[in-house]
């Protein structure tokens, strides 16, 4: 019993980092109509970060704000330096794009930390399992991290919901004409989405580096896994990511758990039936 | 729009064939590896070129057919005596044709990018199939006794010092053919309505055309002519690994097709040779060989539009108005 | 009179609140030209969307040849026989003129086995091709790439694009729009030679146009049918004079 529960609640919060990664890529796509395959490799960039920080420091905390602005300086050069150009252009050419840019990324980790794998360490004051329900104990830093997304997913919502700029965000990720409607900047509203994506994705492979350790190409499991969560969530719309990516983090974790032999295959079987019954997503608006 | 090279191209192209052909004269066992594996993969290239160039569908999940394919020489349990490649090869067609038709039927239900990260997904499902069930032989790929060239018990043994030779002429002789096959096919009504679906899917519906069915065709076919490459792949090097189908081979395709030129029937064919000998060429300069890779295609994504088939000697330029990229269906205003 | 080759019967279509086609008759007959007027907005396009397949109605009932056919996606109308061409010009850029039209009348072929058919790039026009392009004026300029077309021969293109598959049925939205006066005369003739035996629908904006050729005309406004009936009666009408034609003047 308090083994389900534990795997229910590892679903929860594996769903809650899929939703950091993924509220990125849906709206990078829905705003801007662009397919960034490099968003993996952001969310690796996002896990050395907290593995050299934590190292240095001793402190993973100090790595969490620094995936943060890291993230959104990095987002902000990327759009202005490339991604501008590739709104326009054909999907092939910003798949090229995207995937030059893994390999660069992939060998700029290469040559700067290796090619090992790292454990990041668990902050110690969170290296203490909680007392839940009866004899049922689960990781302090497992919570923390549950916690941190709900809260980072709260705020998103609010942000989208109650200012100006996310209201625009919202209106350009459903109707992209709408924003010269509004009369809002364009480009400051493309940067936004950007640099808050890549900071997401960053940010999510810090809180991740303890529970998944660090490794070359970590990013390409995680880019796909939400790729299947955005197609099964529906189209541009962050509660479509967040319903998406809970039900996908639960759907993997539970099978990776109690049916070893399908192991991996459990969330495509689930995307092949949400494509048959709905071909739009779960939760995509009609 | 997609151009099959006219009379001065398929000279030229026949003149580089029949080259590749005459380099067992003098170059050496390694030399011709390297170049049965561009032809192997120049085929891998020019069968997804029927999505991407003809029908203006960019999948992602193409590798996935490349390494059914490969498998199929494992499938068929060719472990112990050897089997003929007249049985193997047909068996690759249908097992990477049958894949493609399941991932096709139901990522044809999407469009751009869910179509991509569609195929990228089934693709990957594909390769946890070899990668982590007991059907593949291992996660780190599994040894195969090469087909052999017999029909019914006689058999033209290929000795070890013939090998890279006699392979070489057999992946081109099979190049050739899917090339040929291909400039025949854009030549039927079924090759027409495919460009016109690329031009614009919107109107060929309108226009009466039952568009799933023609892109579900010609995934279908492409992801077949991808297991041709694989079977090709997996009978010239004797062994297949789950990597075969992963997804960066897919991009790699595509890039090779980029790289060649998305407006010609050939240019993933120039694209694949160009790839190989660049991979080569920065294996000697550098051990990062992926900075290199990433450079060149940020250069090409960035600079070169119409890949290499796009740069021509002017005079040799045949009278005819630019290719326009593929123009999205408009939508249906109220 | 006979069963319309097409009919619409309280057609409706909304999109969120607001209704683009409302509570719409109409009915469309071989050997009539029915022209649909009405200022810009008024649900003419809408209107010939919902006839098509291209869009679903919301509520009514759409018959072809008395056959309920308000669920058919469109590729369906365009094989029972409803050709169309868009107001916003929609063809094969990259295309010949020949191969859009090809392409046109290939559509209808119904057998698989035709499909492995060579049909060499220039040199196998289809006779319904041909016919479809000499008959709109097109005959001269069957080698160009559509793309590079004028605004008038794009929208020759398109009604020969209709031709080409034999259709009954002829949705035209604005195919004058853009046209030089000769061709747009000679385009109006070929208009009411086709309502002979074709069932013809024909929007357009030019009233001295709609007034020689139609048989019947259907005044939208808001919509809504505001005035349906013959020209001459529909000229006299001093509700359409207010509501449309005084627009116009």
């Amino acid at each position: 019993m308090s083994g389900v529960a534990a795997q229910l609640l590892n679903g929860l919060q594996y769903g809650l980092l899929l939703f950091l990664i993924s509220s990125g890529l849906t709206l990078i796509f829905g705003v801007m109509g662009v397919i960034n395959l490099a968003h993996g490799s952001l969310f690796m960039i996002g896990a050395y970060i907290a593995f050299v920080v934590s190292g240095g420091t001793g402190s993973l905390w100090l790595a969490l704000p620094a995936a943060v602005v890291g993230g959104l300086a990095l987002g902000a050069v990327l759009e202005r330096g490339l991604f501008r150009r590739f709104y326009h252009r054909e999907h092939l050419d910003q798949v090229l794009l995207t995937f030059a840019l893994i390999l660069l990324f992939e060998e700029g980790r290469s040559v700067l930390l290796g090619n090992d794998f790292h454990s990041v360490p668990v902050p110690a004051a969170l290296d203490v399992a909680v007392p839940m329900v009866g004899d049922f104990s689960y990781s302090a830093y497992r919570l923390a991290v549950l916690g941190a997304c709900l809260a980072i997913a709260g705020a998103m919502f609010l942000a989208i919901e109650r200012t100006r700029i996310g209201s625009a965000i919202r209106a350009a990720a459903e109707k992209p004409e709408m924003v010269d409607l509004l009369g809002l900047d364009a480009r400051r509203i493309h940067m936004v989405v950007f640099a808050v994506g890549t900071a997401l994705a960053m940010l999510a492979g810090a809180l991740a580096a303890p529970l998944h350790s660090v490794y070359p190409n970590m990013g390409h499991g995680f880019l796909i896994i939400c790729f299947v969560v955005v197609v099964v969530g529906g189209v541009g719309s962050i509660a479509g990511a967040f319903w998406g990516a809970l039900l996908i983090g639960i759907v993997d974790t539970l099978s990776k758990a109690y049916l070893p032999f399908a192991s991996g295959l459990a969330v495509y079987v689930l995307m092949a039936v949400v494509l048959l019954w709905r071909p739009t997503g779960l939760f995509a608006r009609s | 729009m997609l151009t099959v090279a006219g009379r001065t191209g398929s000279i030229v192209l026949g003149c580089a064939a029949l080259a590749v052909a005459s380099l067992p004269l003098f170059a050496s066992p390694y030399h011709l590896e390297l170049v049965s594996t561009a032809v192997v993969f120049a085929m891998f290239a020019l069968s997804l070129q029927l999505l991407v160039g003809v029908t203006g569908l960019v999948s992602l999940g193409h590798a996935a057919f490349f390494g059914v394919g490969a498998y199929a020489i494992h499938l068929m349990g060719a472990h112990g005596p050897s089997i003929s490649v007249l049985i193997t090869l047909p068996a690759a067609v249908l097992m990477s044709g049958l894949a493609a038709l399941a991932v096709g039927a139901l990522a044809l239900r999407t469009r751009n990018f869910f179509f991509l990260m569609t195929t990228l997904a089934f693709g990957q499902m594909l390769f946890f199939v070899f990668h982590d069930t007991p059907l593949g032989g291992g996660a780190d790929g599994v040894f195969v006794t090469r087909p052999t060239f017999s029909l019914f018990g006689l058999e033209w043994v290929v000795s070890r010092q013939d090998r890279p030779a006699v392979m070489l002429f057999v992946n081109l002789g099979v190049l050739v053919a899917m090339y040929l096959g291909l400039a025949g096919l854009l030549r039927t009504m079924f090759g027409r309505a495919l460009l016109g679906i690329r031009a614009n899917e919107h109107r060929m519906r309108s226009m009466g055309f039952h568009t799933y069915w023609l892109q579900l065709g010609a995934f279908t076919l492409a992801g077949a002519l991808a297991g041709v490459a694989g079977h090709m792949w997996g009978m010239t090097q004797a062994f297949v690994s789950p990597e075969l189908l992963a997804w960066h081979r897919s991009a790699e395709a595509l890039l090779m097709i980029l790289l060649g030129g998305l407006g010609a029937l050939h240019g993933p064919i120039l694209g694949a040779f160009a790839w190989v000998g660049l991979g080569e060429i920065a294996q000697l300069i550098t051990e990062r060989q992926r900075l290199v890779e990433g450079l060149v295609i940020l250069a090409v994504v960035l600079g070169l539009r119409h890949g290499l088939a796009g740069i021509r000697v002017p005079s040799l330029r045949r009278a005819m108005p630019q290719a326009e990229p593929a123009t999205r269906a408009e939508e249906v205003s109220p | 009179m006979n069963t319309p080759a097409m009919e619409a019967i309280g057609l409706t279509r909304r999109f969120g609140g607001l209704v683009a086609v409302n509570d719409v008759n109409l009915a469309l007959h071989v050997g009539e030209l029915h022209a649909v007027i009405g200022p810009n907005g008024a649900g003419k396009s809408t209107l010939t969307n919902l006839l098509s397949g291209e869009l679903r109605p919301s509520a009514g009932r759409l018959l072809l040849h008395g056959a309920e056919v308000g669920d058919w996606p469109s590729w369906r109308f365009a094989r029972a026989g409803v050709g169309r061409s868009f107001q916003q010009t929609n063809v094969l850029k990259p295309m010949t003129v020949r191969e859009n039209v090809r392409l046109a009348a290939q559509a209808r072929i119904t057998p698989l086995r035709r499909y492995l058919q060579v049909v060499t790039g220039e040199h196998a026009p289809t006779e319904a091709a041909e016919a479809a392009l000499t008959r709109v004026g097109l005959g001269a300029l069957t080698g160009r790439t559509a793309g590079t077309l004028s605004h008038g021969q794009l929208r020759q293109l398109e009604i020969a694009m209709a031709l080409a598959a034999g259709p009954t049925v002829l949705l035209l939205d604005e195919p004058l729009a853009g046209m030089g006066p000769e061709e747009s005369e000679r385009l109006a003739g070929l208009l009411k030679e086709l309502a002979a035996d074709h069932a013809v629908m024909l929007i357009e904006h030019d009233m001295d146009v709609v007034f020689a050729v139609a048989d019947r005309v259907t005044v939208m406004v808001d919509g809504q049918v505001l005035e349906q009936g013959a020209p001459a009666a529909i000229r006299g009408s001093a509700a359409v004079r207010d509501a449309y034609l005084g627009h116009a003047a």
